[in-house]
């Protein structure tokens, strides 16, 4: 009994030890606070993908290219000049030299090899590795046919990025805009579309009717868009995978600003009748209507939070234009833009935490985010004429226009242009004619 | 420990577009060897890494900017002082928070 007690003391004894020693040292730790840091894009070193052939040489360094291109132009990362690299790609396949890398300050190092197979496919792999944790972060395959390397490579980019930053990335997408060339007065305006970083470009419409403000379906390869039927505004749906066209209904005044809503099967639009333009939903399979402003104002631009569950709006209805943000059944109105000017185009960001707009104040023109309550209101670029913002599907990048004032012979230049939200990296998206009103789509399925 | 501060601040880079980017406060446990150099470096809220990518990427950034940040001038008379660190990093000062 008297033995049982005692070691019954000595286990609770040794326990409380066990508790004490455990991980925690017997000396105090030293707290450091760190408050300050720098922003700077990330330098990364990105090899050309390793092959055994020429050709598959070619495209080891043109996929090796379009990964650099990618992340450089998201201002988040500064790849290397390779001239510095003092591993070669032979030997990094038994491994990274971690020293090596260090000593030219790459933070992260992207290493892949290209591979034809026997029946026709590429096999590309990469590795992402963190040279200061000397770790493998992550690292994948994939089979392609080889004319799609391109696509694999913004995919690769893709999962770079969103590894090293935690956000989705947004290269494996396309954007569309309306391409516009001609003289003021007589301008022609069709679709264009082309990925993100401005390549395969092509027109998908012939020109021959004016089109205007795109826009895509957040879950399927659809455009709607503005055309004209004589001089009456239509929205139109535009499948990208068919080619087809379709007018969306058949109302008797106007009807423009569709943007679809989240999950693709709504298009929400403004109505025009007799002057007065509402807000309206239409279901897209059963082509139900349904009205959610009833208001004497110019309501229109309505924009869909990414839950949808409320929509941000413009009106008039408090003397000058104004955004405002609604319940998706039209209720609970409020505004939310108070500051000097007229406020247009709400986009709410696919992240959900910022609308983006366009304002007009004193003869110029922003493009700015708030959050959705109205607060934290920032401006991102001005000028001119800035209009139009869309957003990467990650919420992260904006695409806008920017057009020039008249010159001495009355031609006028209009760009597409991307700018991160922080309100740094201002690039432009070059394409073949002059572009305005561009539209992001969403990562490629 | 201002020494540390300061020459933290020339190694930590951070990434201001993030989401909620001021909330993203990381806590990471350094074992530091007498030369000034990192013996081992530990981010404490493991669970959070598991399931947070942005707070992952955020920690791991910050274990970055502490293995490029060595060897640390420190005074190696008080080595027992700074041989355990336990650093937080809070972004909120830098975004006006």
């Amino acid at each position: 009994m008297n033995n049982s007690a005692t070691s019954f003391v000595s286990a609770v004894a040794l326990v409380l030890a066990v508790a004490l020693g455990s991980g925690v040292p017997a000396r105090a730790e030293l707290n450091v606070d760190i408050t300050q840091g720098f922003v700077e894009p990330l330098p990364v070193a990105i090899t050309d993908f390793y092959a055994e052939t020429l050709e598959e040489s070619k495209t080891g360094k043109d996929l090796a290219g379009v990964i650099s291109a990618d992340l450089e132009r998201s201002g988040l990362f500064r790849p290397i000049d390779h001239g510095a690299f003092i591993q070669d790609a032979a030997s990094l396949r038994k491994g990274p030299r971690f020293s090596d890398w260090r000593l030219i300050n790459a933070q992260a190092l992207i290493q892949g090899s290209v591979e034809m197979q026997p029946d026709g496919r590429l096999r590309v792999n990469f590795r992402l590795w963190d040279v200061f944790a000397e770790q493998q972060m992550t690292g994948l395959a994939y089979f392609t046919t080889p004319s799609n390397w391109r696509r694999v490579a913004h995919i690769v980019a893709d999962v770079i990025y969103k590894r090293l930053t935690g956000e989705d990335g947004y290269f494996d997408t396309r954007l569309v805009y309306v391409a516009e060339s001609g003289p003021q007065n007589r301008r022609v305006k069709r679709l264009g579309i082309m990925d993100q970083d401005g390549e395969n470009h092509r027109f998908l419409t012939a020109g021959n009717e004016l089109v205007l403000t795109p826009r895509f379906s957040p879950t399927t390869q659809e455009i709607t868009y503005l055309s004209y039927i004589g001089e009456i505004p239509r929205v139109y749906l535009f499948n990208l995978n068919t080619g087809q066209q379709e007018v969306l209904g058949d109302f008797p005044g106007m009807t423009f600003a569709p943007r679809f809503s989240p999950d693709g099967n709504k298009v929400i639009m403004s109505l025009a009748d007799n002057g007065n333009s509402d807000i309206f939903t239409m279901d897209l399979r059963t082509r139900g209507v349904k009205r959610l402003t009833n208001h004497p104002a110019i309501d229109t631009s309505p924009s869909y939070s990414p839950d949808g569950r409320r929509i941000a709006f413009n009106s008039d209805r408090g003397g000058s234009q104004q955004l405002y943000v609604m319940d998706s059944d039209g209720g609970n109105v409020r505004r939310v833009s108070f500051n000097q000017g007229r406020y247009a185009t709400p986009v709410w960001s696919p992240r959900g935490d910022l609308v983006a707009f366009t304002r007009m104040s004193n003869g110029e023109f922003y493009i700015g985010v708030m959050r959705p309550d109205g607060s934290g209101e920032r401006m991102l670029t001005k000028g001119f004429l800035v209009e139009g913002p869309t957003w990467a599907p990650n919420g992260r990048v904006l695409s806008y226009f920017r057009q020039t004032p008249a010159d001495s012979r009355g031609r006028v230049t209009s760009k597409v242009y991307t700018i991160d939200l922080t309100g740094f990296n201002e690039r432009e998206l070059t394409t073949p004619i002059d572009a305005s009103d561009p539209a992001w789509s969403p990562l490629i399925p | 420990m201002r020494i540390v501060t300061q020459h933290m601040s020339r190694c930590w880079r951070i990434e201001p577009g993030a989401r909620d980017a001021q909330s993203l406060v990381v806590g990471i446990k350094v074992q530091m060897n007498r030369d000034g150099s990192v013996r081992a470096v530990k981010i404490t809220d493991s669970s959070r890494m598991a399931a947070d990518a942005f707070y992952r990427s955020a920690a791991e950034n910050a274990r970055r900017a502490i293995l490029s940040c060595q060897p640390f001038p420190l005074p190696i008379k008080r080595y027992e002082v700074w041989q355990e660190m336990r650093f937080t990093f809070n972004p909120s000062e830098m975004f006006g928070g």
